[in-house]
């Protein structure tokens, strides 16, 4: 196992399948533990990583109920406070994005909007949507990295989703991301509909109208 | 059937311009940035004369306004004397 | 150089005159009422009859006179209108009268900036916790920026509102952290950690429910309630510490006298290889000489204000302050 990220709250491994059950075609495995706390007590501190361990696995399973491609789950392990899911190994859409032409670059922007919008659909906000957190694998784009993410079906929620997206690509792809984004509304649109997805854009304009540092997740991590 | 307003001026003199000038702009900013509600007033300086006229639809509005005009009056003649 | 600040953003009125290197004085009067709560237009009141005696002995214990001072800093916000108002005047009047420049300060940021006089401490994530506040701020971009922060009351307020609603009196913080000390059965309340903020109004109802129905022990529900709470706090500024990769923390604020969340906070710390500073409580709570420190460092970095810069802001956000200072 080969530790790839710590955050304030988990420990993130890369291993093989086989170090942990048997032998399957080299297939890959995440192993993320959530961390006990020495600072507070040990009843707050076995709930809360409890919750959480198994708030993560159903977020999984319920976007996948609705059509989202994530990470199939192998196990959830209450004990050690782990969860074990596949490997997506593919192109991360952060750079895969820079590399294609213009036309395919919007039409990847479109498909993100249409898996955002199934994920919304199903009451899912991921919480920490960026491009370093989607995956392209055999023409399908993977949403990764649910830590953040919560069972919130408000449009407040939905709109603070998309407009960390927004920020998101705006940093990283500065370049092309007014059309990116609006490619992504459009993505949008087609699952959720014109109606929502104005009601979204206005939200949008709320958020970004209110004068302040909007808040991010990003840094929550972990 | 409304009762009619309360109006007035209430006029402070002091010893000299300078004092007048210190308090006036002391307190202008203040006078400039409250929300009025139910009562309305004008604060200005002539000379070495701070006027405040109000016009009040009641009583407790006015006694709450003019508190506050005469708490920072109060303060920046304080501390303009340390 | 040497500065002048006032503050008075809430209850207590703080007169700080302070140079680069040190306190010159630092002296307090709070507002105080036997039962708690918060009452800006008394405060305000309290705050204008005694501003001028705070002021003559700030001076006489720092050995200067008005004239000495190079810069007047006040506490522009966040707070109490009325009481923002007292200060504000006050402070206009004395940069006019004795013609100094003035410089409005963000109260937040004096909390953690003041930390800077006192320790060598350089760029810390900083845990403020008070009656009206409860944030987690840290420098980023140029900015301090808000890692997470109460979306009802602060962590002080609902200590103190949970001691009135069971009897303690008020203030409520230091005799909860007393009965907690004795309790030791945990009772399960509800987090306080929303998504990236905090919010306690769900605890203190649920503390407060647990209370009138008589079958728990008032030390075990004070204990279960500073843990629950404290755990919140320290989870979030975890996560501010993470992210920046920060090796600093400072727990500043009222509720910084706390010796639980001191504990709890210091052993987070420690775990991440982090350094811990608590300054001392005259620094901690609202004062003086931590609004002076900061307006000195503004001055000092070419921040000027005119006299229409000094409108007072109720809701001055943290974030919303350039710091070109550090």
């Amino acid at each position: 196992m080969e530790l790839i990220k710590q955050g304030a709250e988990a420990k993130i491994y890369l291993a093989r399948f086989e170090e942990l059950y048997f032998p399957f075609n080299d297939e890959k495995v995440i192993v993320k533990y959530r961390l006990p706390k020495r600072y507070r007590i040990k009843e707050i501190d076995e709930k809360l990583r409890k919750e959480r361990t198994v708030r993560e696995a159903r977020l999984l399973h319920r976007a996948k109920e609705f059509g989202v491609n994530v990470p199939h789950i192998y196990e959830v392990d209450l004990k050690d406070m782990k969860i074990v899911m596949e490997f997506i190994e593919g192109e991360r859409l952060k750079e895969l994005l820079e590399k294609v032409p213009m036309e395919e670059r919007l039409e990847l922007c479109r498909e993100i909007g249409r898996q955002l919008g199934r994920l919304h659909n199903a009451g899912i906000i991921h919480g920490d949507l960026t491009t370093s957190n989607m995956i392209l694998r055999e023409g399908k784009i993977y949403f990764i990295d649910f830590g953040l993410g919560e069972f919130d079906d408000t449009l407040e929620t939905q709109g603070v989703d998309l407009h960390l997206l927004k920020r998101a690509m705006e940093s990283t792809h500065y370049k092309w991301f007014e059309k990116g984004f609006e490619a992504v509304l459009e993505g949008y649109a087609e699952v959720r509909g014109k109606e929502k997805e104005k009601e979204l854009r206005e939200k949008i304009d709320e958020i970004e109208s209110r004068g302040r540092y909007v808040k991010e997740r990003k840094w929550m991590k972990g | 059937m409304p009762k009619a307003p309360i109006k007035g001026i209430i006029e402070i003199e002091f010893p000299n311009e300078e004092i007048a000038k210190v308090v006036y702009e002391s307190v202008l900013l203040e006078h400039e940035s409250v929300p009025y509600r139910r009562s309305r007033i004008k604060f200005e300086r002539e000379g070495n004369k701070i006027k405040i006229k109000f016009i009040a639809k009641d009583n407790s509005a006015l006694r709450g306004t003019l508190n506050s005009y005469l708490r920072w009056i109060k303060i920046a003649m304080d501390v303009s004397d340390l | 150089m040497i500065a002048l600040g006032i503050e008075g953003t809430a209850h207590t009125l703080g007169v700080g005159i302070v140079t680069e290197e040190k306190v010159l004085a630092n002296i307090f009067d709070m507002f105080k009422t036997e039962k708690g709560g918060i009452h800006p237009k008394e405060a305000a009141e309290h705050h204008a009859k005694l501003i001028k005696s705070l002021l003559k002995k700030a001076l006489e214990e720092a050995e200067v006179s008005i004239e000495d001072i190079d810069v007047i800093a006040f506490s522009q916000g966040p707070g109490l209108g009325p009481c923002l108002r007292v200060v504000a005047t006050a402070a206009r009047a004395l940069a006019i009268k004795y013609n100094k420049p003035i410089v409005g300060v963000n109260h937040c940021i004096a909390h953690v900036e003041v930390v800077k006089l006192v320790s060598d401490v350089k760029d810390p994530v900083g845990l403020y916790v008070s009656g009206g506040n409860t944030q987690v701020i840290a420098l980023e971009g140029g900015r301090y920026r808000v890692f997470g922060e109460t979306l009802d009351i602060g962590i002080g307020n609902a200590l103190d509102m949970f001691a009135r609603e069971v009897g303690l009196g008020f203030p409520g913080g230091p005799k909860i952290e007393r009965l907690a000390k004795k309790g030791r059965k945990y009772i399960e309340l509800p987090y306080a950690v929303k998504g990236m903020d905090l919010s306690f109004s769900g605890l203190l109802t649920e503390a407060v429910r647990k209370f009138k129905s008589g079958k728990y022990k008032i030390e075990d529900i004070a204990y279960s309630f500073q843990e629950t709470a404290f755990a919140a706090l320290v989870e979030v500024t975890e996560r501010a510490l993470a992210h920046t990769g920060k090796d600093e923390v400072v727990l500043v604020g009222g509720v910084a006298a706390n010796n639980r969340l001191r504990e709890m906070l210091s052993a987070m710390a420690e775990d991440r290889g982090a350094r811990f500073y608590v300054p001392p409580y005259d620094l901690c709570r609202d004062n003086g000489a931590m609004i002076a420190y900061t307006g000195l460092l503004m001055y000092k970095a070419g921040i000027k204000f005119e006299l229409k810069d000094t409108i007072v802001k109720q809701k001055f956000r943290t974030d919303e302050v350039e710091v070109t200072w550090t």
